[in-house]
């Protein structure tokens, strides 16, 4: 152990200076950094090098032309397949270059040519590697050290479409997409003011993920965006591909199973919390961007619930909460009545219970666990099915969970009711992240109330709000309204005030000159 | 020393894996019970046999798991056992009651489970006897519940758990739903218990029996309650009918709904009223050495049947009305007073009444109740209203 322990010190100053490079890295864009490459003066230096790095990348398309009639094959513009708008490319940079007669080396002539909006200039061979992955094309030229990237991207996106995993009845049916520029649009669509600000940062040794960092200048607590910030410098990865990643580091406790960041694909919803003072992560490549801090109420606040009026709103979340405690405890409830306190159900419900587990040959548990196991199987089994076989797995489903298990006498109609209502309850949860971890928890509490009967329930359920107590998400308390108790922050918990009764920010706004909400 | 950090987390991760190691050695231990393994008690009864000993007896449902227990309802459970499983009886005897129950449980393949229990059933000469054994059993073991009924038999318990009805599953079910009709007397074990602390450990139970009737000259039993029995000092000292057993319950005012046929003074014919919604008020006084109890019963009245020429819709006749009704329910009160007064059996809570309003003379003669209660004086105030003299003339 000894040893391992000295390998990891020797470690540390390599991943110091790969740390730099990586800051220099997200710096890219602003060029001057000194320890990569200068682009060399000569173009076929520059051809060759370029080509080497991207030797064996088909989709290279390159392009070798002359500018004026003095010399030949001056110019050279490279860019990569399907990433930018050829025809685009084309029509503002190809023929107004090929039409130039004479030519003296220099250039602003050349620039002067163009008419693209977005063009930059380029002086290191990282800086032409990023733009290039970015989807710019590049044009190098003879005898000047400088390459040109050029604003035209065109990436294959999906259109906008309903947000499928938070779908509502009444509200924007607008989803975030798989391009993280969509999406800040969505959200700029949304918010029309300057202070609404996104920072950009890249992210990924291999895949260099454009992340944006959305929020409300002078709503969010500038210590809070310090703080993500720090916490995103400090990961290294060699790949960001969905924010589930992401999400894993950011996280105030790694271990716990409760899910410390909201996860939305619904612009609304992002924007709603941002107005809140919280901070917004946009991903590049994913449609779930992470809003934090997040607290327990997350698990009973559905995107629907501002646009309903409140009575409904309160009723629902009364419910949503009621739901989470039956979709918790709901099996093992029926484990510790059925196997310790069978004098706790009335004499007539016990007695048909009796009669109809009679047959059963396994106890309450055991009987329980199958019922559960199948139904997580179930559920597992509908999601990754292909579209066209999945009604065939509900209707196996309802056989399994149904009168088919009773009639073949492994389970009890109890049982098959308590599973279903469990089932139900757990897809009330609005997140589906936090659903799931309603569900798992399931299962430990099953297995003490089994051994202990409502001891080991009432046990395992003070374990679990003492873990909820101690839990924090970029350090605001997870039961925050409750526990601490904050009288403002209640009125959008599991009640929701009228919207023109919430006059105060949320407690984590920071900042006391702006706590007011403005009129 | 830079090994201590490592050796901690030994410490814990061996601290929980011998945990669940000891776990798994006392699965043994634990008190879990499944349902399959319990045979479910609904009512059990005490009775003594001829050389003094306890027979007791258990009422058990047996669940018949019927081959398809989907929605049909069990239409197996034939051969006259009720719409849904059936019932055993079975009985067993020994010195105590415990001996006797546990005489039972050797003959029966499960656990006898009373947490279901809902009825208690001394049989009349266990009450006799051995009222003071069948309380103390009946609270001290732990699956009884404190709401379990309990009754006394007209002659034995036994006959009364081996009774079929026709409407209810089992003969528990009727007894437990008889207390909540009408205004039958209903006692658990709570309420004994509590009464039972008064002096002289004043109880009133409800006396219950089977009766074979013959209707069109088919023989049919019914369930019967007879009144109550009285105990003083764990002794039966008698017994007084179900009408008398109104009194007791309008000055427990826990007196539900009951009709009563009114005469009505010069006229041929009755007028059945029906009382309900019942408040009553006891108040105590002492006045010049003399103990005195005041009873104020209030509320309504409702004509269900008018069999004489009068016309209620006269307030004359309805003030005759609420007259007898109130002359009826003060002749019960006192018939019932004075039957419990000779019995010297405060089944009344009279004394309850006078610690509460006038607690420095009754702690004088508290010791000596016995000889105060027989004296006491009860005067009756009704105020019931013909709320409702029907919608005809």
């Amino acid at each position: 152990m000894g040893l391992f322990k000295k390998n990891k010190k020797e470690q540390k100053p390599k991943q110091q200076e790969q740390q730099q490079q990586h800051e220099n890295v997200m710096n890219g864009e602003e060029v001057n950094s000194t320890s990569s490459d200068q682009i060399s003066r000569s173009l076929k230096i520059n051809k060759q090098r370029i080509l080497d790095v991207y030797s064996d990348c088909s989709d290279l398309i390159t392009r070798s032309f002359s500018i004026g009639k003095q010399s030949k094959d001056n110019a050279f513009l490279l860019y990569i397949e399907g990433t930018s708008n050829s025809e685009e490319l084309d029509k503002v940079v190809l023929k107004p270059l090929l039409s130039i007669s004479e030519w003296d080396h220099s250039l602003e002539k050349v620039i002067e040519s163009i008419s693209v909006g977005q063009l930059k200039q380029l002086t290191t061979y990282e800086d032409i590697y990023n733009q290039l992955s970015n989807g710019n094309p590049i044009l190098i030229l003879d005898q000047i050290p400088v390459a040109l990237s050029f604003g035209l991207t065109a990436w294959v996106t999906r259109g906008i479409e309903d947000p499928t995993s938070e779908v509502v009845v009444r509200g924007p049916r607008e989803g975030f997409v798989e391009s993280l520029r969509i999406n800040t649009s969505l959200i700029r669509k949304r918010l029309r003011t300057p202070q609404l600000k996104i920072k950009s940062k890249v992210m990924g040794e291999y895949s260099k993920t454009q992340i944006a960092i959305a929020y409300l200048d002078g709503v969010c607590d500038p210590g809070l965006l310090k703080e993500v910030e720090n916490r995103l410098n400090k990961i290294k990865l060699e790949g960001v591909l969905e924010s589930g990643v992401l999400e894993e580091y950011l996280q105030d406790n790694r271990y716990s199973p409760f899910t410390q960041l909201l996860s939305t694909e619904r612009p609304d919803t992002l924007c709603g919390n941002l107005l809140e003072g919280r901070v917004g992560i946009l991903v590049e490549g994913t449609p779930f961007c992470l809003v934090l801090p997040t607290t327990f109420t997350a698990f009973i606040q559905a995107a629907e619930d501002y646009s309903q009026g409140f009575y409904i709103t309160t009723l629902l979340r009364i419910l949503r909460f009621l739901f989470l405690g039956i979709a918790l405890l709901g099996p093992s409830f029926y484990i510790a009545v059925m196997t310790f306190h069978q004098e706790m159900v009335p004499t007539t419900l016990l007695l048909t219970i009796a009669q109809t587990r009679e047959q059963v040959p396994f106890p309450a548990l055991f009987e329980a666990l199958l019922m559960e196991v199948t139904f997580e199987a179930l559920r597992e089994a509908g999601v990754r099915l292909p579209k066209q076989v999945g009604s065939a797995v509900s209707i196996v489903g309802a056989l399994v969970i149904g009168q088919a298990a009773i009639q073949a006498g492994l389970v009890s109609p109890t049982m098959v009711i308590v599973v279903a209502s469990t089932g139900i309850a757990s897809f009330m949860i609005p997140h589906y992240n936090a659903a799931i971890t309603i569900r798992m928890l399931r299962f430990p509490v099953m297995f003490i109330s089994s051994f202990l009967g409502f001891l080991g329930l009432i046990m395992a359920v003070i374990v679990i709000i003492i873990h909820l107590c101690s839990l924090r998400s970029f350090g605001v308390p997870y039961l925050e309204p409750y526990a601490p108790f904050k009288k403002s922050g209640f009125k959008d918990s599991i009640i929701r005030a009228p919207t023109w009764k919430q006059k105060n920010r949320p407690h984590f706004t920071g900042n006391v000159w702006n706590k007011q909400r403005k009129e | 020393m830079f090994l201590l950090p490592y050796l901690l987390k030994i410490k814990k991760v061996l601290f929980i894996v011998s945990l669940f190691c000891s776990f798994s050695v006392m699965t043994g231990c634990w008190d879990q019970r499944e349902l399959n393994t319990l045979a479910l008690v609904t009512a059990s009864s005490f009775d003594l046999d001829a050389n003094n000993n306890v027979i007791a007896t258990v009422q058990i449902f047996t669940p018949q798991g019927t081959s398809s227990s989907g929605g049909s309802g069990g239409s197996g459970g034939s051969s006259g056992t009720g719409a849904q499983g059936s019932n055993l009886v079975i009985s067993g005897k020994g010195s105590t009651i415990s001996d006797a129950v546990n005489n039972i449980e050797t003959r029966v393949s499960r656990h006898l489970f009373r947490g279901q229990n809902a009825v208690i059933v001394f049989g009349h000469d266990f009450a006799k006897k051995r009222l003071k054994e069948g309380l103390d059993y009946a609270a001290r073991f732990y699956e009884i519940k404190e709401r379990t009924l309990i009754y006394v038999a007209k002659d034995h318990g036994v006959d009364l758990l081996q009774y079929r009805p026709n409407i209810e599953r089992n003969s528990a079910d009727v007894m437990e739903y008889l207390t909540e009709k009408n205004a039958n007397l209903g006692m658990s074990l709570k309420d004994v218990i509590l009464m039972r602390l008064g002096p002289n450990k004043p109880v009133i139970l409800p006396i219950i029996g089977v009766k074979q009737l013959r209707v069109k000259g088919n023989p049919e039993h019914m369930f019967l309650t007879l009144g109550s029995a009285i105990f003083a000092n764990d002794r039966l000292v008698g017994t007084i009918d179900h009408h008398d057993t109104y009194g007791q319950r309008l000055i427990y005012n826990e007196f539900n709904q009951t009709v009563f046929p009114l005469h009505l003074k010069g006229h041929s014919g009755q007028v059945s009223l029906n009382i309900q919604s019942v408040k009553t008020a006891t108040h105590s006084a002492i006045k010049d050495g003399k103990w005195i109890i005041t009873v104020k019963v209030s509320g309504k009245g409702i004509v269900f049947e008018n069999t004489t020429n009068q016309s209620l819709f006269k307030v004359k006749t309805e003030h005759k009305i609420e007259k007898e009704v109130n002359k009826r329910l003060r002749s019960i009160i006192k018939h019932s007073v004075k039957q419990t007064q000779h019995m010297n059996s405060d089944v009344m809570n009279f004394h309850g009444v006078f610690y509460r309003e006038h607690p420095d003379e009754y702690n004088k003669v508290s010791h000596n109740w016995e000889d105060i209660y027989p004296r006491i004086d009860v005067k009756v105030n009704g105020h019931i209203n013909v709320y409702d003299p029907g919608m005809i003339e």
